[in-house]
């Protein structure tokens, strides 16, 4: 449902920062519930899958468009 | 103006990525202005000299992190033990991006300015000095929050401080070495274990 959509506009930053709001926007959830992250530092898939892979989160989704990367991770 | 600027940022931000991936003595005015693409001329019409530079470029990087991911770690919003997971985060997803680019993890540029300069400068040594007590006061404000709100006992929370800040260079440092972010993610979390008791009182 549209209105059960967390979402993270992390476009403009460098690494770390992106994970470091992604973390803090996962904590933020319950369970089971989605945030989409959107993102421009082109090492953001890697860290994305790192975080995810480490902290346990699924990561659903990732796509590029233009140098904007998008991302839906499911909170475990 | 608009051209200045970005001359003197094109300077500093050359300087700042070569200082940090190889070295500060490694790196001469030539190279940097080379890189940069600037006339050795209008190097030191901003820098008069190569240590005018590298203290710039340690304010530049110290002011960038103040306001970018130490800000971001220690948030005022999150509980304050949390914050220090934050910082090994940002220390490891930061060189391991880094390493992923480039190959090499390229460790923290002040501390490898503070192993190369510290008995051969003393005027960078002691603004490196100002940045790592800077870099502590973070840690200090978090202990002392922690205190005030019982989640911790007691302690030297100036010299835990100072040692939370040495640890984490240390495994930085370590990481670098063996080149594998891994170790910071590994042994970093156990900063929140390093406590420095108050000398007892007699």
């Amino acid at each position: 449902m549209e209105s059960n959509q967390h979402k993270l506009d992390a476009s403009g930053l460098n690494c770390p920062l992106p994970i470091l709001r992604t973390k803090k926007a996962i904590n933020s959830l319950l369970s089971g519930e989605v945030l989409e992250v959107t993102a421009t530092d082109p090492g953001s898939l890697k860290d994305l899958e790192s975080f995810c892979h480490q902290t346990g989160n699924l990561l659903l989704s990732s796509q590029t468009d233009n140098n904007t990367f998008t991302f839906q991770i499911q909170k475990r | 103006m608009q051209f200045e600027s970005d001359t003197r940022s094109r300077i500093l931000s050359t300087a700042r990525d070569l200082f940090h991936r190889r070295s500060y003595a490694d790196v001469g005015i030539k190279e940097i202005c080379d890189l940069a693409k600037v006339q050795k001329g209008s190097f030191y019409h901003f820098f008069p000299s190569k240590q005018d530079l590298a203290s710039t470029v340690i304010d530049d990087m110290a002011d960038d992190w103040a306001h970018g991911f130490v800000a971001e770690a220690f948030d005022q919003e999150l509980p304050p033990l949390e914050r220090l997971d934050y910082m090994v985060d940002a220390a490891y997803f930061w060189q391991k991006a880094a390493k992923d680019l480039e190959g090499r993890m390229p460790g923290c540029l002040f501390g490898n300015l503070a192993l190369e300069i510290s008995t051969r400068d003393d005027v960078l040594r002691a603004k490196l000095t100002s940045v790592f007590e800077k870099a502590s006061e973070k840690f200090f404000e978090t202990l002392e929050e922690a205190v005030t709100l019982g989640v911790m006992a007691p302690l030297d929370t100036a010299a835990t401080a100072t040692a939370m800040l040495a640890f984490l260079e240390g495994v930085i440092l370590l990481a670098k070495t063996r080149n594998d972010p891994e170790v910071v993610r590994i042994l970093g979390p156990a900063v929140q274990t390093i406590r420095i008791e108050l000398p007892s009182p007699h």
